[in-house]
């Protein structure tokens, strides 16, 4: 069957679900990156992500519904995201990898679409069904999942024109390289925390001479 | 113009029916000197109308007792055959048992016992030719030491723990005498008719002290001791005093820590091991009996998670386990919304009421837990303290009549508690709802949510009850943040009357839909091909 390439930019996201092993060859062959579709599907995995916990059915949700604070949801998704982004980029520039980082940005937010599709489905299926046919959520959440792992992992395979191995040592890394950037981060936030106090003591210790 | 008498008589009114209404809101208010509080679905506390109030308070001056009670450790209370009740105190330090009425008027002392007529000593009488055949010498003048003592008088030291048992028609007196290392069975009048001793050692570790705590005995004539030393579980004897092995041992906790510590047993010493925490299961700190013969076994221990309350059948299995309460949080829990090993309770007592409920004593907080069939609980009353109602060191819960009886120790004080107008509404309701009687439990449980809308099992209540007249609707209501079961049922029921209901149109809808799908595919191809 011969495909038409030719596809507006909010397609490619749809072609690649649909042929997760080839459909990033294509993708970099024809340059079909767009920023804002992938900035679209990023706020789609936030917002499903925040709708999953909110809206899932009572026999199905184990949320703590009595507080509701948007920032572990935003810092699980949009900012583990770009870290990820940012890690897989840094390391693969320096393992030969040919993609740049909007490719890298744009297959990564494809690569989720089966993910948010699954969680949509979860939590519209969750309010339908009883506990006994948990079966079902049980398999579309795996379904989702293995699907989007599959297609990452070509993604990255076909972006950087690595081989099979090389893709997963790649991975590998990336998921080490964003521990230690997210160790980073968090030392230097305590580090900035101790020079901001600092700076505020002195600041009151001048306020209580002069005053 | 104003009469000056009327506006006299007027204000006079005025200030007596403020008065009035201020007084009767004084009365209202709750004066118990505890929070009383229960678990909302994330297992944060909430604070509950009280359930119990004080009754009475019992202490050596109401018995009118000449030694005052010193450190008392168990109480019990026994209605004979005949209808009697009476109150049993084990009074430690002063080694005897105060036996009084539910009014507490006529009290009587038991200290001394004597070694009945019927005293049965051994099942066998030894001869010298019987010697060789598993029987030593040794057995021989045991056995006649024992008959010696029939008609002669003993004494307690340290008893700690009584029961009473009305069998066919007597009166049965089991007193567990700590420091003698036996426990004594006898009749109201203090003649013992039977002691029963350390067992053997084939079957009984030899370097074990026999320190009995705690003692029961089931309508079969069986006795269960427990000991603080023994982890097996309860040591139970027959009738006729022979031991017949360990019943109903708490479970290993099955959780990482056994792997874990399997794993250090390959390679760590003998010594190490054994000062490892948690390593082995513990002994129960309490037990009671229900009118079915099933046995609830209670354990203080904090270092466990597993087995700390435990409802046994006359077979000896757990009956909480096949119900998957085996790792059930009793009691306090300290960090809430925290699931596993977040209880600091230290369970030291239990008791079972005619309905069935549950009442538990945890000394680290003073608190009395009441819980019912299911494991839900209802209510908590009691705490630390000097006040009424409040204790520094209780030891022992019973209940009679539905009132709670709570002994401490420090305080040498009986405190009785009695449910208060909102804890019979809640009671009422309790009882038509264990009893399956939903539709009836409708008006209580309304009734108690009036009062305090925060009680969790009304909720739980409402629904069932709205479930079996039909409402499903409201049901579902109920049961939200209430009950994943309840929530479950009610959905069931709603989705199939939902389908019932809306199936033709909802096929009616799918047909369109299909047909307006090919119709547009079918309209999109000759297009195509027309243009093509």
């Amino acid at each position: 069957m011969v495909y038409d390439l030719h596809l507006p930019a909010w397609k490619w996201p749809f072609y690649v679900v649909r042929h997760p092993l080839e459909g990033f060859e294509d993708l970099r062959w024809k340059k079909g990156y767009n920023i804002k579709v992938a900035l679209v599907m990023i706020l789609a995995f936030f917002l499903t992500t925040v709708a999953q916990a909110r809206m899932t059915g009572f026999i199905f949700n184990s949320d703590f519904a009595k507080v509701f604070n948007i920032v572990p949801y935003f810092s699980s998704t949009i900012l583990l995201f770009l870290v990820w982004v940012l890690a897989n980029w840094s390391l693969c520039t320096l393992f030969n990898g040919e993609g740049t980082m909007k490719a890298i940005f744009c297959m990564s937010s494809y690569a989720l679409f089966p993910y948010i599709a699954s969680m949509i489905i979860y939590t519209v299926a969750s309010n339908i069904l009883l506990w006994r046919e948990r079966g079902f959520l049980t398999f579309i959440v795996i379904l989702g999942i293995a699907w989007s792992v599959v297609m990452m992992i070509s993604g990255i395979k076909a972006i950087h024109q690595y081989s099979v191995p090389k893709t997963l040592l790649a991975i590998i890394f990336t998921l080490l390289a964003m521990v230690i950037i997210l160790f980073i981060v968090v030392l230097l936030v305590a580090l900035f925390q101790q020079i901001y106090i600092f700076f505020y003591t002195i600041y009151t210790e001048l306020l209580y001479r002069f005053s | 113009m104003f009469n000056k008498k009327l506006t006299k008589t007027v204000l006079a009114v005025v200030i007596i029916a403020v008065m009035l209404s201020f007084m009767s809101s004084f009365m209202l208010t709750a004066n118990e000197p505890w929070v009383p509080y229960n678990y909302d679905w994330w297992l944060e506390t909430y604070p509950v109308q009280s359930g119990y109030v004080v009754d009475r308070v019992i202490t050596s001056n109401e018995l009118k007792l000449s030694v005052p009670l010193k450190s008392p450790k168990d109480v019990f209370i026994y209605e004979d055959a005949k209808g009697e009740v009476s109150v049993y105190i084990v009074d430690t330090d002063n080694h005897r048992i105060i036996i009084t009425d539910l009014e507490f008027d006529k009290v009587r002392e038991l200290s001394t016992f004597t070694y009945g007529e019927d005293y049965r000593v051994e099942n066998f009488v030894p001869t010298p030719s019987s010697v060789g055949a598993g029987i030593k010498y040794d057995d021989i003048e045991a056995y006649w030491d024992e008959v010696a003592k029939i008609g002669t008088k003993t004494t307690l030291r340290n008893p700690s723990g009584i029961y009473v048992q009305d069998y066919h028609g007597e009166t049965r007196i089991y007193i567990a005498d700590n420091n003698n290392d036996r426990v004594l069975a006898c009749d109201k009048d203090g003649n013992i008719w039977m002691e029963y001793k350390r067992p053997g050692s084939e079957v009984f570790d030899p370097n074990a002290s026999f320190r009995p705590t705690k003692v029961l005995a089931d309508n079969a004539g069986n006795v269960y001791v427990c000991l603080t030393t023994i982890a097996k579980g309860a040591l139970m004897f027959n009738e006729e005093g022979d031991f017949r092995g360990f019943y109903g041992a708490n479970k290993l906790e099955e959780t990482s820590t056994a792997v874990l510590h399997a794993f250090l047993r390959l390679f760590m010493s003998r010594e190490f091991m054994q000062n490892l925490r948690g390593n082995s299961a513990v002994e129960f700190s309490g037990l009671t009996i229900d009118s079915d013969q099933f046995i609830y076994t209670v354990t203080a221990s904090r270092s466990v998670g597993t087995d700390i309350v435990k409802k046994i059948n006359p077979s000896g299995q757990n009956v909480y386990e096949k119900e998957g309460k085996s790792d059930w949080t009793w009691g306090a829990w300290i960090q809430p919304y925290v699931y596993g090993r977040t209880f600091m309770s230290t369970l030291v007592d239990i008791t079972v009421d005619d309905k069935g409920d549950l009442f538990l004593l945890d000394s680290t907080s003073g608190q009395v837990f009441q819980y019912d069939q299911d494991g839900y609980l209802i209510f908590t009353f009691g705490g630390k303290g000097e006040q009424k109602g409040l204790f520094t060191a209780p030891t022992s819960v019973e209940d009679y009549d539905s009132k709670i009886y709570v002994l401490d120790s420090t305080k040498n004080s009986l405190t009785i508690f009695k449910p208060s107008e909102f804890g019979e509404l809640v009671i009422e309701a309790m009882g038509l709802f264990n009893r399956g009687r939903y539709t009836e439990s409708l008006k209580p449980w309304s009734e108690v949510l009036k009062r305090d809308a925060n009680f969790y099992m009304a909720y739980v209540g409402m629904g069932n009850a709205k479930l079996s007249t039909g409402d499903f609707n409201e049901a579902l209501d109920y049961f939200h943040m209430h009950s994943y079961f309840g929530y479950n049922l009610a959905f069931k029921d709603l989705r199939v009357n939902y389908m019932r209901d809306n199936f033709d149109r909802m096929l009616l809808i799918v047909i369109i839909a299909i047909v307006i799908f090919a119709g547009a595919h079918i309209a999109i191809k000759i297009i195509r091909k027309r243009k093509g």
